[in-house]
């Protein structure tokens, strides 16, 4: 190792961060020092103000209202939120997709092991969107209330049905839980998708780690994950009743918050088409380089624009993915290895023994950087 | 003569100013004083100019107005 990194797994933080985001992380922690929302001193209000700056940002790019746009510390928090939220409300049947990541499937499984309701899981068919959406409908229960599934995968990128899911939900007054911590900032992403969205800010929004968002339809009904003081009602016991105060009990994370924005429009500056086009070009060339490795299998089922964000899997025989990862490391090639934090997909990617090495770009990748890899996969897998 | 129209939280209030400052109307957000908001800390829109139409107006975007006070200008604050 020459201490060379070129980093491909934007797919669990991006990474660089553009100069504005870094600023936005310099601004907050010096300019605007004050606890937002908690006090009604100059510093305070200043503060506040850069918070319902990132609000308004982020309801514009999810064609959201401010109000119902709420600061999480993750995807994950995101969603246990909503989740939770949602099921101690209506009770009844859950269902998830199992390319769900771990950040929905466990608070499921919190979710049925406290009783609070049943849990049902549909399989995907990659590539093959009208097979997954008649496993879905088979699925759902007279009781089912709740629907959580990502838009893209983790793993294989493959992007989900999820227009034709929420549609099928909305007929049958089921909330549609939409995890779009691989999409938001590369695909359109919108109210027009989901009644919830969660999702992280330091993926493709280009924020820093420790932040990410709850986005509410009006109108929806959720108990509390935490309580506590909120700037407001201070008097009374419980948690206010409207959003966003009623979710973020606690001090805001400003210097999470402030880069959030900035990254925001960072995106919306470069737009998603730009932003998707380049990206995907990158990975596709690393998924047709793969292709003419021998001894390497690729995991995912394919890699159509449209059907996948910039994600490949892949195997080395029947090589231990982590050791793979540790290899590439050591060539400078930053890949993850393992599980991906999914616990069902390997199922059905017939991947739970080896895992996978997963490769996600971001929008500094190069045909270079992508041909020096593929050169270095090859090596690993011709000396097994 | 300053009119404070009370709202439900600081998220209101700012998405409150915004929306009046587009017709004109100049407000800014400021912290209800304890012998309004019996509920403990709230915020308040303080709105320089026609604080009726500034209600209806913020209640056409679904920004519910608890309250409206008349509110005197005090020294040493408006700095």
């Amino acid at each position: 190792m020459n201490g060379r990194a070129v980093y491909f797994d934007q797919a669990a933080t991006s990474y660089p961060k553009p100069p504005a985001v870094i600023q936005a992380v310099n601004q907050a922690l010096i300019q605007f020092g004050g606890n937002p929302g908690h006090g009604g001193h100059r510093m305070a209000m200043r503060a506040a103000q850069q918070v319902f700056r990132t609000r308004e940002e982020a309801a514009r790019f999810f064609g959201a209202e401010p109000e119902n746009v709420v600061f999480t510390a993750s995807c994950t928090h995101a969603l246990n939120m909503a989740l939770k939220g949602i099921m101690e409300v209506r009770g009844g049947h859950l269902l998830a997709s199992m390319y769900d990541h771990n950040a929905s499937l466990r608070p499921t499984a919190a979710l049925a092991l406290k009783g609070v309701c049943s849990v049902g899981f549909f399989p995907v068919y990659e590539g093959e969107p009208q097979r997954t959406l008649a496993a879905f409908r088979e699925m759902l229960r007279p009781d089912t209330r709740c629907v959580v599934c990502t838009h893209a995968s983790n793993v294989t990128g493959a992007v989900l049905p999820i227009r034709e899911i929420y549609e099928i939900c909305k007929r049958a007054g089921i909330v549609f839980i939409l995890d779009a911590a691989q999409t938001a900032g590369v695909l359109p992403v919108t109210l027009k998708d989901a009644d919830i969205i969660c999702t992280a800010g330091h993926k493709s929004l280009l924020g820093i780690q420790g932040s990410g968002m709850m986005i509410l339809r009006p109108g929806l009904k959720l108990s509390t994950l935490m309580e506590g003081g909120t700037g407001i009602r201070s008097l009374e016991r419980d948690m206010p009743e409207d959003s966003p105060e009623r979710f973020e009990a606690g001090t805001l994370g400003l210097p999470g918050i402030m880069p959030l924005g900035a990254g925001i429009r960072e995106v919306s500056r470069m737009g998603l088409q730009r932003i998707y086009t380049g990206e995907m070009t990158m990975a596709s060339r690393f998924y047709r380089g793969l292709q003419h490795i021998p001894g390497v299998r690729i995991v995912n089922r394919g890699f159509k624009m449209g059907e996948y964000v910039p994600v490949v899997s892949f195997c080395i025989g029947e090589k231990d993915s982590g050791i793979v990862s540790e290899q590439l490391s050591a060539w400078g090639y930053m890949l993850r290895g393992g599980y991906h934090c999914a616990g069902m997909i390997h199922d059905l990617l017939g991947t739970r023994s080896t895992g996978t090495v997963r490769f996600s770009c971001g929008r500094g990748a190069t045909p270079e950087q992508v041909d020096g890899l593929l050169k270095v996969v090859k090596k690993i897998a011709a000396d097994g | 003569m300053q009119t404070l129209l009370t709202v439900k939280s600081i998220t209101y209030a700012q998405k409150g100013q915004q929306f009046l400052e587009k017709y004109w109307i100049h407000s800014s957000v400021v912290p209800t004083p304890e012998m309004i908001s019996k509920r403990g800390c709230s915020y308040a829109l303080l709105v320089r100019g026609d604080a009726d139409r500034a209600e209806k107006l913020l209640e056409q975007v679904g920004i519910q107005v608890l309250g409206k006070y008349p509110y005197p200008l005090r020294k040493g604050t408006d700095r």
